[in-house]
């Protein structure tokens, strides 16, 4: 059984203005002010956004209390996840797939060999979701981005490396336990002659590669990468040809500090 | 060092889809959303979810967000205020309902609104409320920092739901003029 939407005069709007700005209306009132609000023409109700604003101020009198450090990280991580949220109707795909890494000449980067180098397609696997219900389209998504969650959550650091008008904005995350890095991505793949390669930067040596990997075709997958020397600087990316080189051959698609800020 | 934007532009922004500006409305807010779910529900992990799931509604949702019908600070922390207050509903479980005597410091460290503290401390703010009168004061710490609804109020205070609509307006209208007179320096310059 449904109820009827309620509807609202500008005067019943008026004298819940205090109820409404503090939180105060129970189910169904507050929905019904909300789409009176959007469609008056009549009032500009002044009294009840003036009282929202006041209300708005109450917050600062509450004790402080500190958020998890991580929290901020999970915030942009799961944003991310969902901007690269596979359209509807997109073939399915493993949840955890292993895609075997590309490892470049392993004999001159012992760091890299050392990795474990494997490509982690985190649950990002297009689903299907226009034809399932919303409920479960929503849980999907939550699954989605708890696995990417449990990768950051359990994270030492999380850096942010800017956008480019190649690539979107991907978390590099260094997790507690040191190790692998993995940068978390939803790039676009590149043509078979090309490929992404990460790379650390030192101060006064040359270029280390991180590894090499392909676009995610709009998933999100976390990439795992050699992990960071301890003199490391700076983390970069650029696209080289097939199978990776020496050292970059063009111009990086970003340089992120390898500091958290 | 760059301007900051403001908060209406970083909510333009993220709607936009610009993680930038979604980390910096964070690093701005986060600490307040924070204090202020956790407040309510009286619960850590329930906090870390509204919080989580306000900025992330802003992230979906900041293009549905109108500068002409307030702020975009009291669209945020509007948010984050039903969402935990949807939560206690849900699932009976509030926050102390005993609030002024215990304001810490400033939640959240970062950056917390500059623009509102150069103008009103929350000793400010906190006068304000203190000096309603004491039934309108009660009504207003129950619905905003309880999170019961006016006709809950009405039954445990077991009056009017009439007399508690005026008591939430009347209250706040009083405290919206009083720090009005607080922020306009013409007025006690005079």
């Amino acid at each position: 059984m449904t109820l009827e939407p309620l509807t609202m005069t500008c005067q019943e709007v008026d004298e819940l203005a205090g109820a409404f700005a503090l939180g105060a209306l129970p189910a169904g009132e507050h929905e019904a002010v909300e789409e009176h609000l959007a469609s008056c023409r009549r009032s500009d109700h002044m009294e009840l956004r003036h009282l929202s604003e006041t209300a708005a101020l109450l917050p600062l009198l509450v004790p402080a209390a500190e958020p998890p450090a991580n929290l901020g990280a999970r915030i942009v991580a799961a944003a991310l996840a969902e901007r690269a949220a596979p359209s509807a109707g997109a073939a399915a795909e493993a949840v955890s797939a292993i895609v075997p890494f590309r490892a470049r000449r392993p004999t001159a980067f012992p760091l890299a060999l050392a990795a474990a180098v494997a490509l982690v397609a985190i649950g990002l696997g297009a689903w299907g979701i226009a034809q399932r219900s919303a409920l479960l389209a929503a849980r999907e998504q939550e699954q989605r981005q708890s696995t990417v969650l449990a990768l950051i959550g359990s994270s030492g650091t999380v850096l942010q490396t800017p956008g480019s008008a190649t690539v979107p904005t991907a978390l590099l995350v260094e997790p507690k336990a040191g190790g692998a890095a993995y940068l978390v991505q939803s790039w676009p793949p590149l043509d078979a002659s090309r490929t992404y390669q990460a790379w650390y930067i030192a101060q006064g040596a040359q270029p280390v590669s991180a590894g090499v990997f392909s676009g995610s075709s709009g998933q999100l997958q976390a990439v795992q990468l050699a992990a960071p020397a301890q003199a490391a600087q700076a983390f970069a990316v650029t696209i080289e040809p097939a199978g990776g080189s020496a050292q970059p051959t063009s111009q990086p698609l970003f340089v992120r500090a390898l500091t958290p800020g | 060092m760059t301007a900051e934007r403001s908060d209406e532009e970083l909510l333009r922004a993220i709607a936009a889809q610009d993680v930038t500006a979604l980390e910096a409305l964070y690093a701005r807010y986060g600490g307040l959303a924070f204090s202020l779910a956790l407040r309510v529900t009286g619960n850590r992990e329930m906090a870390e979810e509204v919080v989580q799931e306000a900025f992330l509604s802003a992230w979906r949702r900041g293009s549905t967000y109108e500068p002409g019908r307030g702020s975009a600070r009291a669209w945020l922390l509007g948010v984050v205020h039903h969402r935990a207050i949807d939560l206690v509903r849900a699932r009976i479980s509030r926050g102390p309902t005993v609030v002024l005597d215990d304001i810490g410091e400033l939640p959240g460290g970062g950056d917390p609104w500059p623009e509102v503290r150069q103008k009103l401390d929350r000793e400010t703010i906190r006068g304000a409320l203190v000096s309603l009168p004491d039934e309108q004061r009660r009504c207003i710490e129950l619905a905003y920092f309880g999170g019961y609804s006016y006709p809950e109020i009405a039954e445990q205070l077991d009056v009017p739901l009439g007399t508690i609509k005026s008591r939430l307006r009347l209250g706040l209208q009083r405290m919206r003029s009083l720090l009005a007179d607080e922020t306009a320096p013409e007025a006690r310059a005079t």
